[in-house]
């Protein structure tokens, strides 16, 4: 018994082997009788959909049926007993009959009234490896309603998440077709680990969780606590999403097809120069460059823009290059079932296009899973989703940064109608158009998932699940640059690149779990093996020197020069995981859970890590002295404690390599190597995150009102930080486990029917979430200054958030009456005079000496920038600086929801508060912020000497105005109407003659309202990026 | 049931037990070598010793790649002695406000130890490692201690105080205990000496185009004795070089011809387009220079330059010779063009001809109104990077670089000569700085003295990287850029910003004097 890895290979064996065994208990063909039902719901009324489970308690046969559209359900099952039937629906409170023994040839009859839940305490949750009843849950768990993220209008399933899960920040890095957003869940626990959560579906670790179609997902969970995470082990910290797809149900045949089509349109918040405008920025640019007096436009303007200024022309840039875009996405899925053969199919197709021309994407996923019952003991499944994407986006963030900086003065077109390359006649000032039309990219990515897993249950509550799958991700990507573009205008030549990469994961998991209850105990226990590889290749060819344009990039063979890069990793992980839970009488609640991993990318002598939870729960509402409060319908209090691990760097960082680096004598080529600046660490070990959980759960009024508390404190010891080296040793990073980060916070999730009516129902819910990040601990106090050392080149300081701005602050412009008090400005002469002299630079009070700008150490010049000299010495230094969390201090949504007859409302507000950004369009001098006249910008009240303006400096053709760069810190907070749609479902006595069991009809507006005062397309995104767009739709669904 | 219970507990175990799959978890990589393959072997040492060739490259670099701020360090030097007005990119770097621990570039700083450690590495490991050809292998080790010399004087020069570590680093003794102290100026300098004296041996004046030779060796030698006052060494050395023969003063036309691999030069950055386009790559990553000291003609009013090679084409203009330097050439006051022919082959003309086809002024000068007063449309450029080899549309440039050429020797032995036998007509100093005057086309001297030397080394020499350091060793530095070093972008506002004194050392990075606290001091004044 050498390894694990060759017992899981041979779990093929061992599975045939129990079959064997259990060949005694294999089903025989026996005599049938039928049962038929009917179901009644509210009212009355007959249920549709809901789920009947029927078992015979001595021989384990199982099998399961949904009722139809008048509430019935039938169903053939062996003759014999005692049979137990099981009723449940989404609302429902679930119904068992049990006790039942069933004649040959007979039909049986029943009659079952089902009651409205109080709440959704019934509702089953997906855990690590199982599921729970949501009453029964202890540890955090945030389920999110699938039908709730889907109504988001995007293609991007992180961004449907946004605002649905107290503690789940999503940024949206790009928002382009094809783009996809950051999860942060509780808060940043790494510094140089990598910081997203894993997302396992169905069981299966996926790349990305846009590998899979939002409306194939039947549930989707987010675990944030050590206590749910801890079966996951070493990957966990970051969070775990678990995502579970539909699969077939036995007797019922569904087929629903649900789509939208609509438009995207960007929106900023801020305006350009207009010409003239940017005429005048550039008259004062180029007079602060010569004292003060302005020159006539002949000198400072070139030809084209002079002819644009007589014109009073402008190029309004986001006109000339946005488009209103187009959005869809259609989905038919399928689904029907046997007693033994469940199947569902899933095709999904998405078509859209991006506000900025030449990008699109078209995507389509098709999945199938299927179930089939073998013997009354042996299940097997399959599940499997083939995802395959073409898109195209060239250098998109130049471009959206283009339409701002590009100038508005002088002639998009050459008079021959070719693009003119630089529209003002300025080296800085490039053609958008021109790239857009010459750049030219391609991407292809494919992703295949399989998956099998079989179930052995030899006795009651007794499963062992063995699940293999592989799943792989192909990315083929091509750039071209013709010989006009950029880059071609430059070179005389075409360039581009093509690269493959190819992704390969394969798991072999076995899952024992057991659950007994032996009168008011229950037990549940769970063990998991577990082994996956993963296999990643890059190869690249980027080609320059390319002599004509007709091949575009497949004319690489004729490049002059070809570089290829080749690329490539493995990592392994080999777990062994376990839990034991109990409960007394669903009341008093234990659990203990833990994993340990054994990981590649770690120090030789470090592999493995050890990742236990405990866990405990108490439903005080079922208490005696609780019970005559009707008030309370749920009250409940639980407690977690746990450590989970990172495991997310790159592989090799404890090993030590060499890059290559050549050299050349005269023609001839010399091959060098060299090891990089990264020394490696040969004891690399994980990051453990240990986090402290109390919640509690409440309901009242029959739950009308709802909710859960929660608060957490997550201490992240041994980081995975690439510290910095003193470089006199020769290397400057090492990859590390030092100090420590907290994460403390408080999340409030409410939920509320205000109003429930036969035909009205109103709903909604708030939350809430607050997270407090900080470095408790760095590499100790190496100093001996009796404190902890911080780290000031990474801005990592002791107390603080791992991501802070640290620099002075920004207070304004130097006016002319605070420099030279009492004086007039000349515009003849370019200086502040008193009575036809320069005026004398007023006295300082403190020191009874000239005023000094502590920033130049040289007199103030009006119109320059103001820097606040924090420690008045006179000069700015790091002593200055403060220090600004880039973190908000919370985050917020609420949501609103409504049915009246066939229409259905609802509404999402997102917010985000208390962030501070650097927007860099303020002063960059690639985003045309730095005031010089070179690009077009941000619209801001710049100061002139007949212009005293507060914030923003005088222009100056020369250099940036020094110090401009500290004006970009804002405040980025902002309000959200995220999400509104109004939909309209025809009713039932229209759609049963036609068949149909749904027709809803709906429009639906994504990102309709944003208020912030941050100057940008969106407040949460990075600057360059793709911006959000505001988005409508109309939508139909059909189901039958 | 009792079987199933078995084969149920049999399958616990096997997955319960997996702890000693350390083999499967072990990890390699595929697509690198092992740093330990470097200094294994003579094949290892060789690559590892073209690595070196390539780091020293990188650290010297004048690319579009700023990373570490490397290429901002680099400029820095060509841009911020007394002969340079700058217009931008470096200026806040340039003893203003950026020139300070925490805002100066710090990959000269950084970079400089890595090369270091990576030259050890090869130089300690080799004298281990048979190789088939014995002198091959006292020949690696000396280009090797060139490259390690040559950065530790670099290093040196620019901070003063640096340390030595001659012991190559591995993640085993990365943390032995250190105390960070500053190195004496009598220990680095015979680290340094000992290297080149060990090269001077065992190097050949033979070498391909961009190896370090004998020549190179003695040449810094020279320059490190000068440091020393050690002017007999100093005369010494240049005279080796001399009377080698190897050596001589190309017409003044080809000194930065297309092709600088010439009797001149004395040691080259190679660089090539084809087999290039990273630092990484054989054939480097394009240089910067031409771009940086030339003035973006094309964009000139009017419209009648286009971008073309023979102007240098697309550009840059960050920083321009400024008019003290144009007044050593001694300019003909009417005609503003000097005897010098260096004025005419190291500088684009003052008058323009317009090469816009279809232009009315095509093929004739340009008229008066289409001169501005703004720098960066047009000034007075440097033309010693000329290329005309590249595309008109960039500035990136793959012509070779000169590193050291003859006529600084020249110049090295002529001030040599005249400090050892402290006579301003010493036979032999006059007859070296003659040489490069006659080859400029200008009378020779009959007597020197400090600022003659000064003065003619930056005509003959000026931009290529040299001078501040020349300024700096003869105590001159603050004085020169004080009186001459302007900033600006138009007559109008070309100014002089002062240096301070202590500025003739660059500011070590605040974070590496966090790193090596508490012994490690700031240079003064910062």
């Amino acid at each position: 018994m050498k390894c694990t890895l060759p017992a899981v290979r041979s779990i093929g064996i061992i599975i045939l082997v129990i079959a064997q065994v259990f060949q005694p208990f294999a089903a025989k063909a026996q005599s049938l009788s039928v049962v038929k039902g009917i179901v009644h719901g509210d009212n009355n009324l007959p249920l549709v959909d809901a789920s009947v489970i029927i078992r015979n308690n001595k021989t384990n046969f199982t099998t399961g049926v949904k009722t139809d559209s008048a509430g019935v359900f039938t169903v053939k099952v062996p003759a014999g007993g005692p049979y137990e039937f099981r009723i449940s629906n989404v609302g429902y409170e679930q119904q068992t009959l049990s006790g039942y023994n069933l004649k040959e040839g007979t039909m049986f009859q029943l009659d079952v009234p089902m009651k409205l839940t109080a709440g959704t305490l019934d509702q089953v949750v997906v855990v690590g490896y199982g599921t729970r009843k949501k009453s029964d849950l202890i540890s955090s768990v945030a389920s999110i309603k699938p039908e709730n993220a889907t109504k988001n209008v995007t293609l991007d399933l992180g961004e449907m998440l946004r605002g649905k899960a107290a503690g789940v920040m999503v940024t949206t890095s790009d928002a382009g077709p094809g783009g996809s957003s950051n999860i942060l869940i509780r808060g940043r626990s790494s510094i140089s680990g990598g910081t997203n959560p894993i997302v396992i579906a169905d069981g299966v670790r996926i790349g990305s969780i846009n590998d899979l179609n939002p409306n194939d997902i039947a549930s989707i969970e987010i675990l944030k606590d050590a206590a749910a995470q801890a079966i996951y082990g070493a990957r966990a910290s970051n969070g775990v999403i678990l995502i579970t797809t539909k699969r077939g149900v036995n007797g019922k045949l569904t087929i629903n097809y649900d789509g939208y089509y609509g438009v995207q349109t960007a929106k900023r918040n801020f305006d350009v120069y207009s010409g003239p405008e940017f005429a005048q920025l550039k008259r004062e640019a180029d007079r602060a460059v010569n004292k003060n007096i302005l020159r006539p436009d002949a000198v400072i303007f070139s030809a084209d823009e002079l002819a644009a200024i007589s014109e009073n022309r402008t190029i309004d840039w986001a006109k000339e290059v946005l488009r209103p875009a187009q959005i869809q996405n259609h989905n038919l899925s399928f689904s029907s079932g046997t007693e033994r053969t469940k199947l569902y199919v899933g095709g999904n197709y998405q078509n859209m296009t991006g506000i900025v021309p030449t990008t699109n994407i078209k995507k389509g996923t098709l999945r199938i899973n299927l179930d089939q019952t073998l013997t009354s003991w042996l299940r097997i499944g399959i599940t499997t989703s083939y995802q395959s994407s073409v898109s195209s986006d060239p250098n998109v963030s130049g471009v959206v940064r283009q339409i701002v900086t590009a100038s508005p003065l002088g002639n998009i077109y050459n008079p021959d109608g070719s693009y003119n390359v630089r529209p003002g006649g300025n080296q800085e000032s490039f053609n958008p158009l021109l790239n857009l039309a010459e750049t030219h990219n391609s991407q292809t990515n494919r992703n295949d998932l399989e998956n099998i897993f079989i179930d052995i249950s030899p006795i009651a509550g007794l499963n062992n699940r063995i699940n293999a799958s592989r799943r792989s991700w192909n990315y083929k990507g091509l750039n071209y640059s013709t010989k006009k573009s950029e880059s071609g205008v430059g070179s005389g030549y075409g360039s581009g690149n093509i690269s493959y990469q190819e992704n390969v994961e394969w798991m072999v998991e076995d899952i024992i779990s057991y659950n007994k209850k032996i009168q008011q105990h229950s037990i549940s226990l769970t063990a998991v093996g577990s082994a996956s590889e993963q296999d990643y290749y890059n190869f690249n060819n980027s080609s320059s020197k390319i002599p004509n344009d007709i091949l575009g990039i497949y004319g690489l063979e004729s490049a002059l020069v070809n570089v290829p890069t080749i690329d490539g990793n493995k990592r392994r992980l080999l777990s062994v995981a376990g839990r034991a839970e109990y409960n007394y009488l669903s009341k008093y609640y234990a659990g203990a859970s833990g994993r340990i991993d054994g990981s590649s990318v770690f120090g030789s002598e470090n592999k493995w890590g050890y990742f236990p939870a405990v866990e405990a729960g108490w439903n005080i509402y079922k208490e005696p002295f609780l019970a005559n409060i009707k008030a309370i319908s749920n009250l409940k209090l639980r407690a977690s404690y746990g450590s989970v691990g990172n495991e997310a760097i790159p592989p090799y960082g404890s090993l030590s390599l060499a890059n290559q680096v050549d050299y050349l004598f005269g023609v001839d080529r010399i091959s060098g190597y060299a090891p990089g600046s990264k020394l490696a660490n040969p004891k690399l070990k994980w990051e453990t995150s240990t986090t402290l959980n109390l919640a509690a759960d409440f309901g009242l009024f029959n739950n009308r009102l709802s909710g859960t508390v929660e608060w957490y404190k997550k201490s992240t010891t041994d980081l995975l930080v690439n510290r910095q080296l003193n470089a006199s040793i020769g290397y400057t990073t090492q990859p590390d486990n030092i100090g420590e980060v907290q994460n403390k916070g408080i999340e409030v999730t409410l939920n509320a029917i205000p109003v429930r009516t036969k035909e009205l129902t109103v709903q909604a819910g708030l939350m809430f979430s607050k997270n407090k990040n900080s470095i408790i601990k760095l590499y100790g106090d190496l100093n001996g200054d009796g404190r902890e050392d911080d780290d000031v080149a990474n801005r990592w300081f002791i107390g603080q958030p791992i991501e802070v701005f640290y620099q002075p602050k920004y207070l304004g412009v130097w006016q002319g009456q605070e420099v030279y008090p009492g004086s007039t400005f000349n515009p003849n002469t370019g200086k502040w005079e008193i009575n036809g002299a320069q005026a004398p630079v007023a006295v300082d009070p403190k020191t009874n000496k000239p005023l000094i700008d502590p920033y130049t150490g040289k007199a103030p010049i009006p119109g320059t920038t103001k820097i606040e000299d924090k420690n008045g010495d006179g000069k700015i230094n790091s002593l200055d600086n403060y220090l600004t969390s880039k973190y908000p201090s919370w985050m917020g949504s609420f949501n609103l929801s409504a049915t009246w007859k066939g229409f259905d409302f609802s509404m999402d507000i997102y917010t985000v508060q208390g962030i501070t950004k650097d927007n860099q369009y303020l002063y960059d001098y690639t985003a045309g912020g730095d005031l010089r006249g070179n690009r077009n910008g941000i619209k801001v009240n710049y100061w002139t000497p007949e212009n005293p303006a507060p914030v923003y400096p005088q222009p100056n053709a020369g250099t940036s105005p020094p110090g401009m760069a500290l004006i970009g810190l804002q405040d980025a907070s902002y309000w959200r109407l995220q999400n509104l749609t109004v939909g309209y479902s025809l009713p039932r006595r229209i759609l049963s003659p036609l068949k149909l069991s749904t027709v809803r009809v709906y429009v639906s507006g994504q990102n309709l309202i944003t208020r912030t005062d941050y100057l940008s397309y969106s407040p949460e995104q990075d600057l360059y990026a793709y911006p959000t767009t505001i988005n409508y739709v109309f939508g139909l669904k059909i189901g039958l | 049931m009792k079987k199933v219970n078995t084969f149920i507990i049999a399958l616990l175990i096997i997955f319960l037990t997996g702890s000693s799959c350390q083999k499967w978890l072990k990890e390699e990589n595929f697509t690198k070598i092992s740093s330990d393959v470097i200094y294994k072997d003579e094949a290892g040492l060789e690559v590892g010793l073209g690595g070196l060739y390539n780091l020293q490259r990188s650290y010297e670099r004048t690319t579009d790649n700023n990373s570490n701020g490397l290429t901002q360090n680099n400029l820095w030097l060509y841009c911020a002695d007394d002969l340079g007005c700058t217009r931008t990119f470096n200026d806040a770097q340039i003893y203003k406000a950026s020139m300070t621990p925490t805002g100066f570039p710090r990959g000269k700083w950084s970079a400089g130890y890595q090369l270091i450690d990576r030259a050890s590495a090869v130089i300690s490991a080799a004298p281990a490692v048979s190789f088939s050809n014995p002198t091959r292998k006292n020949q690696l080790i000396a280009e090797a201690k060139v490259i390690r010399a040559y950065t530790y004087f670099k290093l040196w020069q620019l901070y003063d105080n640096i340390l030595i570590d001659t012991i190559p680093t591995t993640a085993e003794n990365a943390f032995d205990p250190v105390v960070y102290k500053p190195a004496s100026k009598t220990d680095v300098l015979n680290l340094i000496n000992s290297d080149l004296d060990f090269a001077i041996t065992n190097l050949s004046y033979l070498a391909k185009p961009g190896q370090v030779n004998q020549g190179f060796a003695r040449h810094l030698r020279a320059q490190v004795a000068a440091w020393q006052n050690d002017w007999a060494t100093m005369a010494a050395q240049v005279d080796s070089i001399v009377a080698s023969g190897k050596y001589s003063l190309q017409p003044i036309e080809k000194v930065f011809g297309q092709d600088v691999n010439h009797s001149e030069a004395i040691f080259t950055y190679q660089l090539d387009e084809l087999l290039g386009g990273s630092e990484a790559l054989s054939g480097g990553g394009s240089t910067i220079l031409g771009g940086v000291f030339q003035a973006r003609y094309y964009e000139m009013p009017g419209g009648h330059i286009i971008e073309d090679n023979n102007y240098g084409g697309n550009s840059l203009g960050w920083t321009v010779p400024n008019n003290y330097l144009r007044s050593l050439y001694n300019p003909d006051p009417i005609t503003g063009v000097s005897a010098d022919k260096r004025f005419t082959n190291y500088y684009y003309p003052d008058s323009l001809i317009g090469n816009k086809p279809g232009d009315p002024y095509y093929g004739k000068p340009l008229p008066k109104s289409s001169y501005p007063d703004n720098y960066r449309q047009y000034h007075w450029s440097v033309m010693k990077y000329k290329d005309i080899a590249k595309p008109a549309g960039t500035y990136q440039s793959y012509k070779d670089i000169i590193v050291c050429r003859y006529a600084e020797t020249l110049l090295l032995g002529a001030e040599a000569h005249w400090r050892l036998t402290n006579n301003p007509s010493d036979p032999t100093a006059l007859k070296y700085i003659n040489m490069v005057r006659a080859r400029a086309g200008v009378p020779p001297f009959t007597a020197i003295d400090q600022q003659t030397i000064l003065d003619e080394s930056a005509r003959e020499l000026a931009f290529e990287g040299g001078r501040w350091f020349l300024l700096k060793r003869m105590g001159v530095l603050v004085s020169q850029v004080n009186a001459h070093h302007t900033f600006g972008s138009a007559k109008t506002n070309e100014t002089v910003y002062p240096m301070q004194p202590w500025m003739v050392r660059w500011p070590i990075p605040q974070d590496q004097i966090d790193l090596m606290a508490p012994n490690f001091p700031q240079n003064p004044g910062y």
